[in-house]
């Protein structure tokens, strides 16, 4: 008799496609050989491919460094190592949302419309014709601890309209029944849904924002990751501010399982001024992880953009960063890098725990 | 043109060329052997999956065929990018069968090659499992579960990563 567990492996991994990774997980805490499967890191090649395409996929392979920070993070936590490789890969590129997986307000209308667009990560653009409360978010969910940078794909026309909107980051730990925030619907929902998620959570949110201006001097040309001008007819990376996600605590005893574990960051696109914003075209908003261990500082170039400068190595022993453990020595010399630009407009933001003023020499 | 088919238990179903043509398997077959009365044996196939599979394919019988794949990555990316839960209603009243004859199904549309029913069984039993715990899983297709507690914590541990992803 033929069953789940006795297909071969590659009739199971095309159905574990279709479900998200904490379901295609349960099914590899069944038995043996499911688990087997799943440990193996042709699985999660293949999963990660057919979630979220070839690109992204290949963008995690490159980047070594980013393998390196994953690393730590992953090891340190206990447990995970053993399949370490295979779950950073794969969460590597769940860091990504694309333009179909956006919602927020006037999403999906005449104002806000999915379009068919070769040039995009999945073939399809999130282009705005124009509207005046514009207010859209992607959900990243299971972000590990870690620090990162926002980074938006975007195309958008010079426009004094859209030269104050604001990208953020909001980092959701979500209650025993809650997954997802609330999506938002309508403008008035969203501006409920926002009051009530500060009221009920408390502290389990902290609401980081930066300002971005469009057009501006962080804007990455996407392959050179030179400056770049933000235009209507080629994608650009507009940068948001580094962010650092730190493990919440942990679940008191009795509590559901599901308290205090991941995290669920939403990446979010706001200006509600009343001036109409247009011609904004959104292809994906990722995180990309930065590795603290050798960055001390960022500067900013003479062209305007934002890198991190290579410090010195860090002792060998030295332990892992930007998890919620890392040594007030890492943290300051981070800070401390990040104060030089705070004048800037780069704050200091901790996200995933009650907010902390970055610390003081 | 009809074609003559065999299943493994020595049942002979004849149907319509184009009909046949909705397994990849068949269509080279029969473009290889050109012209031929001679029936095809299935030796994979029982007579009451391949009935089946035959009601599928004639029930699909217009429906454009499906390209070439010559990237198989961004093909399954593409079908995943429809949501598992994007079933026609005829679909889904298909595949209201028994557990084990979905199974056969999605074995029999791997083997005779037919790509949307593979994808229908494969999204069929994703449903399923979908909201379950793993001991509903186990129970639902008769697992055994073969770990220590000890195991079984450290699994826990090990996927809370994706926890509410």
């Amino acid at each position: 008799m033929i069953s789940l567990t006795t297909l071969p492996a590659e009739l199971l991994t095309a159905i574990l496609r279709h479900l998200p990774p904490h379901e295609a997980l349960r099914v590899g805490a069944t038995c043996r050989a499911t688990h087997e499967l799943m440990a193996s890191d042709a699985f999660w090649s293949d999963y990660a491919v057919t979630r979220f395409g070839l690109t992204a996929v290949a963008e995690v392979r490159n980047a070594s460094v980013v393998d390196t920070a994953a690393d730590t993070v992953i090891d340190h936590d206990g447990g995970i190592s053993r399949h370490g490789a295979i779950y950073r890969r794969l969460h590597l590129a769940a860091r990504r949302a694309d333009a179909t997986t956006f919602h927020g307000a006037h999403l999906p209308t005449h104002y806000w419309q999915r379009v068919p667009d070769p040039t995009t990560t999945t073939g399809v653009a999130l282009k705005l014709t124009s509207v005046c409360w514009l207010d859209v978010a992607a959900d990243l969910p299971g972000v590990l601890p870690g620090w990162y940078q926002p980074e938006w794909r975007i195309r958008s026309p010079i426009s004094r309209n859209n030269a104050e909107i604001m990208l953020s980051a909001e980092v959701h730990v979500p209650p025993d029944r809650a997954v997802v925030a609330p999506a938002m619907a309508t403008p008035q929902a969203a501006a409920e849904a926002d009051a009530q998620q500060h009221v009920t959570h408390g502290d389990d949110i902290v609401y980081a924002e930066s300002r971005v201006r469009l057009g501006s001097t962080r804007v990455l040309h996407p392959a050179t990751r030179h400056r770049a001008t933000l235009n209507t007819t080629e994608w650009s990376v507009v940068q948001g501010a580094p962010i650092e996600v730190v493990r919440p605590p942990a679940a008191a005893p009795g509590a559901s399982h599901r308290a205090g574990r991941a995290v669920h960051v939403r990446l979010r696109m706001r200006d509600i001024a009343p001036v109409w914003k247009v011609g904004i075209v959104i292809d994906t908003v990722a995180l990309r992880p930065i590795d603290v261990a050798e960055t001390h500082t960022w500067r900013r170039r003479d062209d305007g953009v934002f890198e991190p400068l290579p410090g010195p190595s860090p002792a060998p022993d030295a332990p892992p960063t930007g998890a919620a453990t890392a040594t007030p020595t890492t943290q300051a010399s981070f800070a401390a890098g990040l104060g030089r630009v705070v004048d800037l407009v780069l704050p200091h933001i901790r996200i995933g725990g009650p907010f902390r003023p970055p610390p003081t020499e | 043109m009809k074609v003559t088919l065999t299943s493994s238990d020595n049942q002979t179903f004849t149907v319509d060329r184009d009909i046949a043509e909705k397994s990849m398997l068949l269509k080279n077959m029969l473009e290889d052997v050109g012209e031929s009365a001679a029936p095809i044996p299935l030796p994979n196939v029982q007579a009451d999956t391949l009935k089946r599979v035959i009601e599928y394919c004639e029930h699909h019988r217009s429906d454009a065929p499906v390209p070439a794949d010559d990237d198989k990555s961004k093909d399954a990316f593409d079908s995943v990018r429809k949501r598992a839960d994007d079933i026609e209603e005829w679909d889904a009243h298909f595949m209201k069968m028994e557990t084990d004859a979905i199974f056969e199904t999605i074995l029999a549309a791997n083997y005779l090659d037919i790509k949307p029913l593979l994808d229908l069984g494969c999204k069929t039993v994703a449903n399923m499992i979908k909201g379950k715990r793993a001991e509903d899983i186990r129970e639902m297709f008769n697992i055994q579960n073969d770990f220590t507690p000890e195991e079984e914590e450290q699994i826990r541990r090990e996927n809370e990563w994706a926890a509410d992803a």
